[in-house]
């Protein structure tokens, strides 16, 4: 005799097809030990509905809230809003234009960046990224491209800076 | 469950929103709001976090409106959202604080004050949310989402991205589990 246990939460909640239903139904007539468990399964299932808080019962105005949190995304949403090849090619724009101001700032400073300045680029872009609420699904995997981008580019000016020393 | 409105539907008011419009965003959030805060509530225990990870679910569909595909499962998809929140958070946090709900501030069936539904209810509500707080994170979500959201196995499946018989193990573990723990909580002195 195969035992139900397996099957009485399921059955509990109405979602054994009749055949199978029925097969229960047969069983906890001839088995003891699963009628018991049964029981105690149907009294733990009840007693559930003491805890919930059903969507009826709740009061709530989330809609301030959310044009708040989502009117503050406003610029994000223009950039996200764009194809996957626009936003690389934005990112990739932004990232070349600030190198090459860091590098003409740098040049009219009549020294190039201060070797002495430990500040890692690529540092920087992973403290952005990790503060950033924009996750890898939304952003379509852009930190990664961020990422790789500002090693290459560390990488670059490091080896630029190299032969300066 | 959500107020449906027959005339717009949700695919529909998710393809405006992505558009851009805001009128049609707001109506997904009105309509839409109880399922997904009384959700949260019953999966944190605490109606201050649950409210905030509900508006922070609805900045999600805001922003992947653009990517959300139109075959009439909205439900589902915006409560996997909530869900996902809701266990970072939980990590976040190590542990989720299961405090009783305070029924004052909680809004639950407001026309009933928590004194008139007897201090004996209470406690056995509060008793049973913290063994529900007590189950393995997918657990408490099946059971969540079957028993207080009235999902049907089918809608539990889509949701959490698994299987009919996944759903079924993972409900009948919790139940099995949730008494044995009730169980052993009658016997404490």
């Amino acid at each position: 005799m195969k035992h139900v246990t397996g099957m009485l939460a399921a059955h509990l909640g109405g979602e054994l097809d009749p055949a199978r239903a029925g097969e229960v139904e047969a069983h906890l007539a001839a088995c003891e030990g699963c009628c018991a468990e049964a029981a105690r399964l149907r009294a733990t299932w009840d007693i559930l509905a003491t805890a919930a808080v059903p969507p009826t019962a709740t009061r709530a105005d989330l809609w301030s809230g959310v044009q708040a949190r989502t009117t503050g995304q406003a610029a994000a949403g223009w950039f996200f809003g764009r194809s996957a090849t626009a936003r690389a090619s934005l990112a990739v724009a932004t990232l070349a234009l600030g190198v090459l101001v860091g590098r003409w700032t740098g040049t009219l400073g009549g020294t190039a960046v201060a070797d002495d300045d430990n500040t890692d680029d690529s540092s920087l872009a992973g403290v952005w990224l990790q503060d950033s609420t924009w996750d890898d699904q939304a952003s379509g995997g852009l930190s990664d491209s961020w990422l790789a981008l500002a090693e290459v580019t560390d990488s670059r000016q490091s080896a630029g800076n190299g032969g300066t020393k | 469950m959500g107020q449906q409105r027959p005339d717009i539907d949700d695919d529909t008011l998710m393809a405006r929103t992505a558009a851009g419009e805001e009128a049609a965003f707001r109506l997904l959030v009105d309509r839409w709001q109880h399922d997904v805060l009384a959700f949260l509530i019953n999966m944190t225990g605490s109606r201050d976090d649950a409210e905030d990870l509900a508006q922070e679910t609805f900045v999600r569909v805001f922003r992947q409106a653009g990517r959300y595909r139109a075959e009439g499962k909205f439900r589902p998809w915006v409560l996997r959202i909530a869900a996902n929140l809701a266990r970072s958070r939980g990590r976040r946090a190590r542990l989720l604080k299961w405090l009783p709900l305070d029924t004052e501030r909680h809004d639950v069936a407001s026309n009933t004050p928590a004194a008139d539904r007897g201090i004996e209810a209470e406690q056995t509500a509060q008793v049973v949310r913290a063994a529900i707080a007590r189950l393995p994170e997918r657990q408490r979500q099946a059971l969540v989402l079957h028993r207080f959201q009235g999902m049907r196995y089918t809608e539990v499946a889509e949701t959490m991205g698994t299987s009919l018989a996944g759903v079924e193990s993972l409900i009948q573990r919790a139940l099995a589990g949730l008494r044995v723990d009730l169980a052993q909580e009658d016997e404490r002195p």
